[in-house]
């Protein structure tokens, strides 16, 4: 019995590039047409995943206790974490910009690893449910992964604009680096996912039907 | 208009794909001008038949590389506070985080919102040119592969969206002012975005594999 589902490529023997999305067959080496190296699933796919996801865990943290920001201002120096700067904001009414900051810095990274480490779990279980709804949910966070970087950007202009010697200057602070660490490997997590091993388990169905 | 996926008569099949998302095999069918062809198991967008074919896509990238010279040639923003003015251009988003002591940083933003997106754009505007004459060339492949692969990592919108927050942070301590770059990088980011959204993968790549398409 086939590991893969009967309507899937890979059960006909057929692979999609995954560059130029040419049907191939699944012995072929590489793409007669662009060349990239085929393979039927992505190597080791979990394993990466669960690996980058780690990475971004351990990073979460200086990420969101360490200062992102230091203001200088006629000698008094403030330091700002990312969740310290959304309070500020929503204490001086700016509610939409806080708001986009929570969302973009705060929740949507945590989201992001725990749907990650959560489908990595869902895919090896024996019985499965909900393929489409968590192909969905796998497709929202290869998307919406990119908008977290919206306060490294904040960080940068800043630095670059407020810069008027002791009366005011802005000073970057270490985590803005652990930051953009955060972002950058949840969106490698969110890449080397296979999503085609979540409708893989439909094989499993076919057999016991 | 008939959406031509369920209820064209007689479809003709263009092509047989495998759904890059889910792996089930789809025949699709020959989509006209305009028409989107989606996965029928798992809604993944499988491709579009752009109006204008490469040649959008082209007219887009150099307009946004013209405004990319542009957006690098006059100042971003101005500030103003206690009697002092500050000028920042755009390169200094990055430069200035590599003066205050965080360089990997620094070349990262500077990869993220000027090296990548403009990379792109002038790949795009090398391989669609040909293309749009019927021609190809040694090294095409190369370089439609390096486009895709950056594709998540070229953050002229995301960038665009920070320069809005960074202003309502600092609107409260001083003066702001605009100057001309910040108009041409936001149109920069516009025509950034609606280069890859008029670029069909799977259309650039037959026309690479056969111009005469």
């Amino acid at each position: 019995m086939s590991r893969f589902p009967s309507d899937s490529a890979a059960a006909q023997g057929l692979t999609s590039c995954p560059t130029c999305e040419r049907l191939c067959q699944s012995n072929e080496r590489t793409c007669p047409r662009c060349g990239t190296k085929i393979v039927v699933r992505k190597p080791a796919s979990i394993q990466k995943t669960i690996a980058l996801l780690v990475t971004a865990t351990v990073l979460y943290f200086p990420a969101n206790f360490l200062p992102i920001m230091r203001t200088e201002q006629f000698g008094n120096a403030q330091t700002n974490t990312i969740l310290s700067g959304v309070i500020t904001l929503w204490g001086h009414g700016s509610y939409v910009i806080a708001s986009i900051i929570f969302f973009a810095s705060v929740l949507v990274p945590i989201a992001k690893m725990l749907v990650l480490f959560w489908l990595c779990w869902s895919v090896t279980r024996a019985r499965q449910h909900c393929q489409g709804q968590r192909a969905y949910l796998y497709k929202l966070t290869e998307t919406v992964g990119r908008w977290s970087m919206i306060d490294v950007f904040v960080v940068a202009i800043l630095v670059a604009m407020v810069q008027l010697g002791a009366a005011l200057s802005i000073q970057p602070g270490p985590a803005a680096l652990s930051f953009a660490g955060v972002v950058a490997f949840t969106m490698l997590a969110a890449s080397s996912f296979d999503s085609r091993l979540i409708w893989d388990s439909l094989a499993k169905e076919e057999t016991q039907a | 208009m008939p959406s031509g996926f369920t209820h064209a008569p007689s479809p003709k099949h263009a092509e047989r794909v495998a759904c890059p998302s889910c792996d089930l095999l789809v025949d699709l069918p020959e989509l006209e001008e305009g028409q989107r062809a989606h996965c029928p198991r798992c809604q993944h967008h499988l491709a579009l038949s752009p109006r204008g074919g490469v040649v959008r896509p082209l007219a887009f990238a150099i307009t946004g590389l013209i405004l990319f010279i542009v957006a690098n040639s006059f100042p971003f923003l101005s500030f103003k506070a206690s009697g002092r003015e500050q000028v920042m251009n755009l390169a200094q988003a990055a430069t200035e985080l590599m003066r205050h002591g965080s360089p990997t940083l620094a070349c990262i933003v500077l990869a993220l919102i000027l090296i990548g997106p403009a990379l792109s754009l002038a790949c795009i505007v090398f391989i669609t040119t040909p293309l749009a004459l019927g021609k190809r060339f040694v090294g095409i492949a190369t370089l439609s592969k390096l486009v895709f692969r950056i594709g998540p990592w070229t953050m002229a919108d995301v960038f665009m969206i920070g320069v809005l927050v960074s202003l309502t942070k600092i609107a409260s301590l001083a003066t702001v002012v605009i100057g001309l770059s910040f108009w041409a990088y936001a149109g920069f980011a516009l025509m950034f975005v609606a280069t890859m959204a008029s670029l069909d993968r799977r259309l650039l790549w037959q026309r690479i594999g056969d111009p005469s398409k």
